[in-house]
């Protein structure tokens, strides 16, 4: 109960210097939520690159022939081991009727290429889809010697262009998001260090009157973490609708799919722009006080 | 109550600020510390409210070993050991009321104190009507009031002024050493580091001579100068 009313008078105290020191103030916060902005539309452009990928991903299918001596039983043994892996979206038992009326269907301007067909030559087949290509390759060649498997048809070239791209995307997806973190940790972390250098003065008179270390700390922590909050509140109102405006683009340019609107995607873009801007205003204010309490 | 041996200061470019100082200071005494700039003055204050460590000697302050305090104890021994600086060093975003509640803030001293000693030690440097206003709008002679009040309000053993004086002109300056005397009347042991001739003139207490760091005249009911007036 003590601590809390300690912590709430800081708190209060925190406020009132925010306010006395506007202008700092409003310059910090402006530095703050520009710099989380950016971080989180990057995050948000990410998402949906990623989103465009995985939905480019699911467009590969592992087709198995089947022989057509095949027993049913271990044809459908076979698809229920596929569907058991979670990396499977879904299995499609293709009859060799159904393979023929497709056929036909694709050759429907020229009927009497098919004409002279007398017997169905066509094999049955098991349709695979899954978003992760690597998975599909290591099926295609596990499934090379099974009895009841005749060929398979995978589209290498896409499935490896896939691969490289998406290794790709996610590398520089990391490697850009680290940088611009950085950057922003720097720049905020340099915003928050001014505030407290232009009240370098009055941290040594406290010092001097004797004051405790952490008596003149907890005010500036907490207005950090308040500089952090505020950034936080902005960048995720901005953000946020950045990702709704995102969102309809991306169904636009991938209509064949429906992408949904991922609001716990967004929640937890939120969470971590708000759990970052006051890991940082915090960190910013207690390394930059820490300077001063020498004397 | 103060008491020096033996004490050294060499900073890191060489400067030998004080030399082999050996000085005791009694109980409720007022001493002036004179001496023209550079002749060590201030380093002797920095070492007082240990700002600064000597290079070697002993310093004893309200039975402290002021060499020997660990840096946790240290905001206890400053809290003892009040300080009013030439330019006043008040905080410009608190009210004058505010800046002297921060002497018993900062000692964690109960709001119900603050109430009732806040205004007492305004009214005692007869700055009352100035409560609410902002230091900065005030005279240098009211903003140093304000800091004597913030150095006083906690009843703290010792006072130490440097040139408390100096940015004001001599009718304030005969005010403010009227407070600190009325202060030293009180009880506290008051040291002024001053070059202020007038003041000490005027007096007539104990008056330490530095010249480029040794001490050089110690006498009571001293004048600013040896021997002449």
């Amino acid at each position: 109960m003590a601590a809390l009313s300690y912590i709430a008078s800081m708190s209060g105290s925190a406020v009132v210097n925010a306010w006395r020191h506007r202008t700092m103030t409003v310059i910090t916060v402006l530095i703050v939520s520009l710099m989380m902005t950016t971080l989180g539309m990057f995050l948000v452009v990410e998402n949906a690159l990623s989103v465009m990928i995985a939905s480019l991903e699911e467009q590969v299918n592992l087709i198995i022939y089947l022989e057509d001596e095949a027993p049913p039983s271990d044809v459908l043994a076979l698809r229920q081991e596929l569907l058991d892996d979670a990396r499977t979206i879904s299995v499609e038992y293709v009859t060799k009727e159904q393979a023929l009326e497709r056929l036909r269907a694709s050759f429907q301007d020229e009927p009497d290429l098919l004409q002279p067909l007398l017997d169905n030559p066509l094999p049955a087949s098991l349709e695979v889809r899954s978003d992760d290509p690597e998975f599909l390759q290591s099926q295609a060649s596990a499934l090379l010697g099974n009895p009841i498997v005749e060929d398979i048809d995978l589209a290498q070239d896409v499935v490896d262009n896939l691969i490289r791209i998406s290794q790709v995307a996610t590398f520089l997806g990391y490697a850009l998001g680290a940088g611009l973190a950085l950057v922003a940790l720097f720049v905020i972390g340099s915003a928050i260090r001014l505030t407290v250098y232009a009240r370098r003065g009055e941290i040594e008179v406290l010092r001097l009157m004797g004051a405790s270390d952490h008596f003149i700390r907890w005010p500036f922590l907490l207005e950090g973490v308040f500089f952090g909050l505020i950034g936080a509140l902005v960048s995720s109102i901005l953000v946020g609708i950045a990702y709704i405006w995102v969102h309809e683009l991306l169904q636009q340019l991938i209509s064949f799919l429906p992408v949904s609107l991922d609001i716990t995607y967004l929640l937890r873009l939120i969470l971590i722009l708000a759990l970052f801007g006051i890991a940082i205003g915090g960190l910013g204010s207690y390394l930059s006080v820490r300077r001063f309490l020498t004397i | 109550m103060i008491f020096l041996h033996d004490v050294s200061k060499i900073y890191a470019n060489g400067i030998h600020a004080l030399k082999n100082i050996n000085l005791e200071i009694g109980q409720q005494e007022f001493v002036f510390l004179v001496g023209v700039s550079g002749a060590g003055k201030s380093t002797l204050v920095r070492l007082l409210i240990r700002e600064e460590l000597p290079t070697s000697g002993q310093i004893i302050v309200a039975g402290h070993n002021v060499l020997q305090l660990p840096k946790r104890r240290l905001p206890l021994y400053r809290r003892k050991v009040s300080m009013v600086f030439q330019d006043f060093r008040l905080l410009p975003n608190k009210t004058v009321a505010e800046n002297v509640a921060m002497a018993l803030r900062v000692a964690h001293r109960p709001q119900r104190e603050i109430d009732e000693f806040v205004p007492e030690t305004l009214a005692l440097v007869g700055l009352t009507q100035y409560a609410d206003t902002f230091p900065l709008t005030l005279s240098g002679g009211e903003q140093q009031r304000v800091a004597i009040a913030r150095a006083v309000i906690r009843n703290p053993e010792v006072l130490i002024a440097d040139e408390p004086t100096g940015n004001l002109d001599p009718e304030t300056s005969a005010e403010i050493l009227d407070l600190l005397m009325q202060i030293n009347g009180l009880g506290t042991t008051v040291i002024m580091a001053t070059h202020d001739k007038e003041m000490v003139n005027r007096a007539r207490r104990r008056v330490v001579e530095l010249v480029h760091g040794e001490i050089v005249r110690d006498e009571v009911g001293g004048m600013y100068h040896y021997g002449r007036s």
